[in-house]
């Protein structure tokens, strides 16, 4: 009884203490519902919880197998390989031109006005940008098409246009500084020591060469993470492409976020939305998984 | 002065749990609040349902109905989620193919056998499912047991082609009227696209607009009747989901869509009609813009869309400039065209249907629309009977006519006035309601829906072959059907 009561005074509970409302919640909001949407996609389930009632069955991995014999299923990952290295390209070069820029502004308060600029549109609802974009494209009102219009040109429908829907939706977002890139390369090229631009300058390099001798290879920590960030952003992302055209024309946008989301809202069909998930959860950590192993930091340290 | 401030706390604590059990006390004695959600961003329709709440809730006190709107993009999703959560309003505006999936998934009210009993507020007498309209209720009985309804139509919806009078006569162009062909629609739009016009406007873009799908069961209609009245078992004037089902699997004579004359004609009719329906038709939510502007003399026209466009025509502006570009002129909707066994395209073509019966009734969509449906968990509540008793004052002759003159909404009760704005869209004389949909509707899965628009989008921007698109729509209905055999044990 006396060695437990000094092995209670000897373990410091308050750290475990402190830490377990976050656990807790993290347990119901995050981990129950991985671990359910894992149990349940070996399902035939139609949502419901009550037993009487609705489809709850177990069928295995027959949900994975339609789903890797399902044509829409294999278009929707071919659409999300485009929008994925396209996004990474854009998320890679764009924000990091941009930084280089407002790194290089001397003065201090112009170099923070330039930030609050870029930061600022981000409190802009993204489905704001989205319609607004809807419009730039629309055949009869769009400023695309009346620009055209006034070069005596035909009018395109880029929207409406298998060959042209997925570039349209790419340049959505136009161009492409996204806020919380911007400020993470900003803070990586922060954190570069002056002390080797500097011993850089007076060797002689010129400022491209000291942007790709040191800045760019010091800075691989930060496009590692704005990697990794894009691969699962872009996987994940549905919301632009159901509102803007719903995946389509026919199947030409659509991605596996859509699916699921259609799977489960329209169709009832939550086992089912729950094996697309896995899915791209599988691959999501595998993406995650190799980005890791081809970018070590260390090196780069 | 530490103690003294504990005090006071106490005594401010003590206050307001006093105050706070006083005002529940108070409120319990209110009246009961019944919360009535829908969604959309027709203004008209939301004042009509206020002002079907006000007058309710002027007629008693024991309840107040509040209306609830919400976003029409998300509205699914929200509904899905607190029917699942137990914690839905008490009543939600739906439709047939999410009240069959709720009602499978047990999270509605069965209402029959309300509606077995009279409407208190329907002078007839008559039980309330028979002071519905023709087959509106029928249409949407529980999918997968006929005598249960989880849901009850407060109007319905018809599509016509709304015609710009003022554009044709300027143009030296008679105007049509009800009984026009195709050929009568192609030549009207010949003279219009020679003075620089595009005729027509159609919005196909996402399937909540799926405006083609209309056409296709139109046109399939009339090409495939007799095959439609052999279908139509219990003979009621409707192929509802089991005799669908039937069509599909019977052991005799099957229905193939994959070799079908009839689909394969009207779509390769509906592919060389895409022609002219003006550029962005796959890109496109809405055609009323372009048509309110008088840039295009029609456009294919939902009885939905009247009040906005009405709305819009009432606020015009005769000088219509860049603040409002909008001035009144005068329009008709007529029926569609009918088809004839040879259809007039241009001077060099025309498209004969091999089926096409002459002398056939036209086929007039009208579909029951603007349904509502009653959670379970309220059903639990003592809130059902007041519940109940709105529904039926909503579906009452008087309200009904209320919401058709305020919202241009299209009746399906008995005996009650239109707008006269909507007389273009009541059916028209020699016209019958369509008794079977060809495009995976109402079979209780979207996603199957969704694939029939995809793949005539496919279809008519060459994506996919006329070959190709007839079996990937036989297969997907082959998928659906033998799945509800299945999940109901259905067998003949």
């Amino acid at each position: 009884m006396e060695s437990r009561k000094n092995i209670f005074k000897k373990v410091n509970f308050a750290p475990y203490i402190m830490i377990l409302p976050i656990m807790v919640l993290l347990a119901i909001f995050a981990f129950y519902p991985l671990a359910l949407s894992i149990i349940k996609s070996t399902y035939r389930w139609s949502g419901t919880f009550d037993n009487d009632t609705g489809i709850n069955t177990f069928i295995g991995f027959k949900n994975y197998v339609e789903l890797f014999s399902d044509k829409i299923f294999l278009e929707s990952w071919l659409n999300t390989l485009f929008f994925v290295f396209t996004g990474v390209a854009v998320n890679l070069v764009f924000p990091f031109l941009c930084a280089l820029l407002i790194f290089s502004i001397k003065n201090e308060k112009t170099s923070y006005r330039w930030r609050v600029a870029f930061v600022a549109p981000m409190v802009v609802p993204s489905m704001v940008v989205f319609l607004l974009w809807q419009f730039i494209y629309d055949v009869d009102v769009g400023v695309i098409n009346n620009v055209l219009k006034l070069l005596n040109l035909s009018k395109v429908d880029l929207l409406g246009r298998p060959e042209s829907v997925k570039w349209a939706i790419r340049f959505m977002g136009f161009p492409w500084v996204g806020g919380t890139f911007l400020l993470v390369y900003i803070a990586g090229l922060s954190s570069i020591d002056n002390s080797l631009r500097e011993a850089a300058r007076i060797d002689g390099a010129s400022p491209l060469r000291t942007i790709l001798a040191i800045d760019i290879p010091l800075s691989k920590p930060q496009f590692k993470m704005v990697l990794t960030l894009s691969v699962i952003g872009e996987i994940q992302d549905f919301v632009k492409i159901q509102t803007v055209t719903e995946g389509g024309p026919g199947y030409s946008s659509y991605v596996p976020g859509l699916y699921m989301y259609k799977m489960a809202f329209d169709s009832n069909e939550y086992g089912k939305a729950c094996a697309i998930g896995v899915t791209m959860l599988i691959v999501m950590l595998l993406v995650s998984f190799a980005i890791n192993k081809l970018f070590k930091t260390e090196s780069a340290d | 002065m530490l103690n003294k401030i504990k005090k006071i706390l106490a005594c401010v604590l003590v206050v307001a749990s006093v105050v706070s059990m006083a005002v529940k006390a108070i409120d319990n004695t209110k009246a009961k609040q019944i919360v009535l959600s829908f969604w959309g961003t027709n203004l008209p329709y939301q004042f009509a349902l206020e002002g079907v709440a006000e007058q309710y809730n002027e007629l008693q006190d024991e309840y107040e109905v509040v209306i609830d709107k919400q976003d029409a993009g998300n509205y699914r999703t929200w509904m899905g989620a607190r029917l699942a959560g137990g914690n839905a309003s008490d009543l939600l505006a739906t439709t047939i193919v999410y009240a069959n999936t709720d009602a499978s998934n047990g999270y509605l009210y069965d209402l029959s056998k309300h509606l077995n009993e009279p409407n208190p507020y329907s002078e007839s007498g008559r039980a309330w499912k028979d002071d519905f309209a023709g087959t509106y209720l029928t249409q949407v009985a529980y999918a997968n047991d006929t005598s249960k309804f989880y849901c009850v139509p407060t109007s319905t919806v018809s599509v016509r082609i709304a015609i710009n009078t003022d554009i044709l006569t300027e143009n030296g162009i008679e105007i049509p009227t009800k009984d026009w062909t195709f050929s009568d629609f192609r030549r009207i739009s010949e003279k219009l696209e020679a003075k620089g016009y595009t005729a027509l406007e159609i919005a196909n873009a996402k399937y909540i607009n799926y405006m083609v799908s209309w056409m296709i069961d139109i046109m399939m209609s009339q090409l495939k009747y007799d095959d439609i009245t052999s279908y139509d078992v219990n003979e009621n004037g409707q192929v509802e989901t089991e005799e669908i089902v039937r069509a599909f699997t019977m052991e005799e004579n099957p229905l193939n869509l994959s070799n079908d004359t009839d689909l394969k004609e009207v779509m390769e009719f509906l592919k060389i009609w895409s022609k002219y329906w003006g550029m962005g038709f796959n890109s496109r939510d809405d055609t009323s813009e372009n048509f309110l502007r008088q840039t295009v003399p029609m456009m294919f026209c939902g009885s939905w869309s009247v009040s906005g466009v009405e709305l819009t025509l009432n606020n015009e502006n005769p000088e219509a400039d860049k603040t409002n570009p909008y001035k009144a002129f005068n329009y008709i909707s007529l029926p569609f065209p009918r088809l004839e066994k040879e259809n007039y395209i241009d001077a060099e073509s025309s498209y004969t249907f091999t089926n096409l019966k002459s002398g056939l009734p036209l086929q007039e969509l009208g579909e029951p629309s603007g349904c509502f449906c009653i959670p379970k968990a309220t059903a639990e509540s003592d809130k059902i009977d007041g519940v109940i008793d709105f529904l039926q004052f909503f579906t009452s002759a008087k309200m009904a006519g209320y919401m058709a003159k305020a919202a241009f909404e299209i009746p399906v009760i008995k005996d009650v006035e239109v707008n006269e704005k909507m007389y273009d869209y009541l059916a028209p004389e020699n016209s019958e309601s369509i008794r079977m949909r060809f495009n995976l509707l109402n079979l209780s899965d979207g996603v199957a829906e969704e694939y029939h628009f995809k793949q005539v989008q496919m279809y008519l921007i060459d994506e996919i072959s006329l070959k190709a698109f007839c079996k990937n729509i036989q297969n997907k209905y082959l998928e659906v059907t033998e799945l509800l055999k299945e999940d109901n044990g259905w067998e003949w």
